[in-house]
């Protein structure tokens, strides 16, 4: 095998390894950044979740109160319209 | 008599010009490393070593010698390179090059020291063997030079791996003159755009990918890149504190006592001190040279492509000298711009030629042993 094969076949190689490790670490860095922004928007609606139950249950405790007939309110469901 | 046996053996009368020359190379390497810090951890084992080879009547290169054995087991059995490269693996930081996937291919440009190398190498009168190992100078990788001119051509162990680690420490002296030939005060002057920030899932998957992918196309470098990737994964996992310390710290500390022990062992004033040794020496800056010429020509092309958005400069990093090449080029984009700032930007491409240079190790040895 002569000086130049070698040389034209290791420079290939090394830029088609390379360049297939750009591909793969490109495709890595957006199915990672895909799923980091889906695990923080299923806690952002987890939160939402919780919040709003929160709230309802607040709410429903005050309009109890402000009836004048407190603990006689019992909250059967919450449901989240939007 | 007891006192002329004595006599007979002291080692000054086993002197010869060689081993006097290469006694004065040592201590040489040793001045250079300790008043000029020029790569201090292993010029110091290897000048050190190199005298204790050429003391005459020492034995410690006859068969079941100290050095000799240092050798045997554990250069030419490729150990020490290799877990070195493991301690490489857990030290270095593949943040840059995530953040900035296309800084690979500066670092495959930056191989193209290595086969011009090689090529003049030929020209010059080196067999093949010898020749490819003589290009892996141009990586700037030591541990890969090493490995490589064991396997490919042991019996020049000794300077290739001397000009390898001498030409790393003079990146500062060889690299700029070549950039500010190659590119204008404009392009220096280029800054980047800031880097985005990796997640710990892309960094804990990157080693994985890549043994993965290089592995399938040049097994013949996966011991390199498997020891660079395991140590990696020490080190990204964040749950293998200890055993990351232990590799960056213990373990490369004495493989790199080994390593020079063992290349200073190398050292003989026979082996050594021929035309050879000066022609590879001089072939050694030509690799840099290409190289850092390689990178920063792809850099510019990248300029061009990008409509000025990339610093041509960052490609001399990938000539994998890490982190020295960086910061070179950070240095040489302040020169023009003193605002900018390059050195993250360069060192993706500078992690990446320790890829690329591992991978050409590779096919040198799928395609010459």
């Amino acid at each position: 095998m002569s000086g130049i094969e070698v040389a034209l076949i290791g420079i290939g190689v090394v830029f088609l390894v390379l360049g297939i490790l750009t591909g793969a670490t490109v495709l890595l860095g957006r199915l990672c950044q895909r799923w980091e922004a889906l695990k923080v928007a299923k806690k952002d609606t987890k939160k939402v979740k919780e919040k709003g139950r929160l709230v309802a249950i607040v709410s429903a405790a005050v309009a109890s109160y402000l009836s004048g007939t407190p603990g006689r309110v019992r909250i059967k469901s919450v449901r989240q319209n939007n | 008599m007891l006192i002329h046996k004595l006599f007979a053996t002291f080692g000054f009368w086993g002197f010869d010009w060689k081993s006097l020359v290469m006694v004065a190379i040592g201590l040489v390497f040793i001045f250079l490393g300790t008043r000029y810090k020029m790569e201090p951890l292993l010029l110091i084992p290897i000048g050190f070593s190199c005298i204790l080879t050429n003391i005459p009547f020492s034995g410690l290169m006859e068969a079941q010698g100290l050095l000799a054995l240092i050798y045997k087991y554990l250069i030419r059995t490729e150990i020490v390179p290799l877990l070195i490269f493991l301690g490489i693996g857990t030290m270095t930081d593949f943040e840059p090059l995530l953040a900035n996937p296309l800084t690979f291919l500066l670092g495959a440009a930056a191989q193209i020291g290595i086969y011009c190398a090689m090529l003049l190498a030929i020209v010059v009168g080196f067999d093949i063997k010898s020749a490819a190992t003589i290009g892996i100078i141009g990586g700037a990788d030591g541990p890969t030079t090493i490995y490589t001119a064991v396997k490919l051509a042991p019996q020049i162990l000794g300077p290739v791996a001397v000009a390898a680690y001498s030409y790393m420490s003079l990146v500062p002296i060889i690299q700029p003159p070549v950039m500010r030939f190659l590119t204008t005060g404009k392009e220096r002057k280029t800054e980047m755009a800031s880097l985005r920030k990796v997640s710990k899932t892309e960094k804990v998957l990157f080693p994985l990918v890549t043994t993965a992918v290089v592995s399938s196309f040049v097994p013949q470098a996966t011991p390199l890149i498997g020891m660079l990737m395991f140590g990696n994964l020490l080190r990204e996992s964040g749950v293998t504190e200890r055993l990351a310390s232990a590799s960056q710290n213990e373990i490369i500390n004495i493989s790199t006592i080994f390593l020079g022990l063992g290349v200073g062992a190398t050292m003989g004033g026979e082996s050594f001190l021929n035309p050879g040794t000066l022609l590879i020496l001089g072939l050694g800056v030509v690799a840099f040279i290409c190289a850092t010429a390689g990178g920063v020509l792809l850099g510019k092309l990248m300029y061009l492509v990008s409509k000025g958005k990339v610093n041509p400069l960052i490609g001399a990093a990938g000539v994998s000298a890490v982190p020295m090449s960086a910061r070179v080029v950070q240095k040489e984009g302040q020169k023009e711009n003193p605002g900018i700032f390059l050195l993250m930007h360069a060192m993706g491409p500078n992690v990446a030629g320790v890829i690329g240079s591992a991978t050409a190790a590779g096919v040198f040895l799928s395609l010459l042993r």
